[in-house]
């Protein structure tokens, strides 16, 4: 084998591991960036129902234009349910929508079961009661933020490190 | 759409089932659906129980929470004031009654929990139903209408004429020129505001001041809206007389109803007295059931005498 294919098959197996280590920590930033977003609409939905005691689908439709993907999709779905004849209940309409919509999105697997779960728990009851189920949620997210806000930059570096380190150690064993 | 297809519409998808095959759709009046019991569906005809293979449907407490949600389009808080009173306007002003464990703070009632009975009405306004007395409404110099008391017992028909009188005088009738009309509609029954729009074809020139207390709205409709007419539903207490005093002073004309079976025991009711006596209306219009719903016993002028 030439010493050129050598260097070239060490420059391919660092460029990829250190790729995987970006995308790693691409992601994570992505996840806090959805968070916030989360964060975001439940602000808003909180306005809606407090202030305007707009209908849940209705608000939706409105929020979605304030917001980024995959959210303005998801909202945008919802809103689109808000048909004469409903045949079903607003959790499964909630669930429905935001497991098809939250396949591509970046949260971990427990923030999206809660965040799927919290549609049972819309639009049945006042206003208060609704805004404090609202204020509970957005308490969680807040926690996820902060959390993810203290260990981000640690984490990133850890990411982008370790896929270099992996790469340079494939390549001498290979070697 | 059938209004009648619409009001099932908002029924569980499990009790809508319970209506395909039936006929006469279009009689239903009332569908009571109460937890743990049958559905019970009013038609014009009496009463019917839905069944299944013979036995009555039970409705179950699922079936009431998914009715609320399809009711209240999936938003229950949006209806917070209207539980408070008890019953929501839905779209199309069919009305829903609830029932549940009412929930006080600081002596006023706050919501109403734990829903287990629902009395879904369906509303029904009949068009041209005053055609016939409208003429007796206008004053001889056609420009102007009577100040107007409709009276009756309970269910025959009051709210519903008063509703087209309304709608007649809005948008004109037979040559007389539509009249600005406003509505304290302090119990959504003439108008049947949904989300403050209403559901009732109340005329073209006719605002609505929903779900305020008679006496209040009438008084805020004449500094607001400046109606020419201002009608209202159900008077009786002395606020009430007040207001409409107030309305007739600011040159006002009234159209409004009462409960009471005869002449004579309208004439006895305390707090209607002082109008009654300075003759403030100039037309009362008294309801029976004898012939049906809503026939007209008689037709009076201010002094009592019958036209």
């Amino acid at each position: 084998m030439s010493t050129f294919t050598k260097i070239c098959g060490i420059a391919f197996i660092v460029f990829s591991t250190s790729a995987y280590g970006w995308v790693l920590s691409r992601d994570l930033k992505r996840r806090l960036l959805e968070l916030r977003e989360l964060k975001k609409i439940m602000f808003l939905l909180r306005g809606e129902i407090g202030y305007g005691m707009t209908p849940l689908l209705e608000a939706a439709g409105s929020i979605a234009q304030r917001v980024t993907a995959p959210f303005n999709g998801i909202l945008t779905s919802l809103s689109n349910r808000n048909s004469e004849i409903k045949e079903c209940p607003f959790g499964q309409i909630w669930e429905e929508e935001f497991t098809k919509g939250l396949v591509m999105s970046h949260l971990s697997e427990a923030e999206k079961e809660r965040l799927i779960a919290l549609g049972n728990s819309m639009g049945l009851s006042d206003g208060r009661t609704q805004q404090n189920v609202i204020d509970a949620y957005m308490q969680e997210v807040e926690t996820a933020i902060s959390d993810m806000e203290k260990c981000l930059p640690a984490k990133t570096r850890l990411y982008r490190s370790l896929g270099v380190m992996l790469g340079v150690v494939i390549s001498i064993i290979i070697i | 759409m059938d209004v009648n297809n619409n009001v099932i519409n908002y029924l569980s998808v499990r009790l809508r089932g319970f209506f395909a095959g039936w006929e006469n759709i279009s009689d239903i009046r009332e569908i009571r659906i109460r937890t743990g019991r049958p559905m019970i569906v009013c038609m014009s005809g009496g009463e019917r129980i839905a069944t299944k293979d013979g036995s009555p449907v039970i409705v179950e407490k699922e079936d009431i929470k998914e009715t609320l949600e399809y009711i209240s389009n999936y938003s229950l808080y949006a209806y917070e004031e209207e539980i408070k009173k008890g019953f929501i306007t839905m779209n199309g002003g069919n009305r829903v009654g609830l029932c549940g464990r009412v929930v006080y703070e600081a002596g006023s009632i706050k919501t109403i929990r734990n829903i287990c009975a629902v009395n879904i009405r369906v509303a029904h306004q009949i068009r041209g139903c005053s055609d016939m007395i409208m003429d007796k409404l206008y004053e001889s110099t056609g420009t102007d209408i009577y100040n107007t008391l409709i009276v009756s017992a309970p269910c025959c028909g009051k709210t519903t004429l008063l509703r087209d009188i309304v709608r007649n005088i809005s948008d004109g009738f037979m040559g007389h020129a539509g009249m600005t009309v406003g509505i304290a509609d302090e119990r959504s029954e003439i108008a049947a505001c949904n989300m403050g729009v209403p559901q009732n074809d109340v005329g073209m020139r006719t605002d609505v001041l929903d779900g305020c207390m008679k006496s209040q709205g009438m008084m805020m409709l004449i500094r607001s809206m400046s109606p020419g007419v201002v009608a209202v539903d159900e008077i009786g207490s002395d606020d009430d007389v007040r207001a409409i005093r107030y309305a007739v002073n600011c040159g006002c004309r009234i159209i409004a109803t009462v409960h009471a079976t005869s002449m004579e025991e309208l004439y006895h009711k305390i707090p209607l007295k002082p109008l009654l006596g300075e003759k403030v209306f100039g037309r009362i219009i008294l309801l029976g059931n004898r012939e049906h719903i809503g026939s007209i016993t008689g037709i009076y002028d201010g002094e009592g005498n019958i036209i």
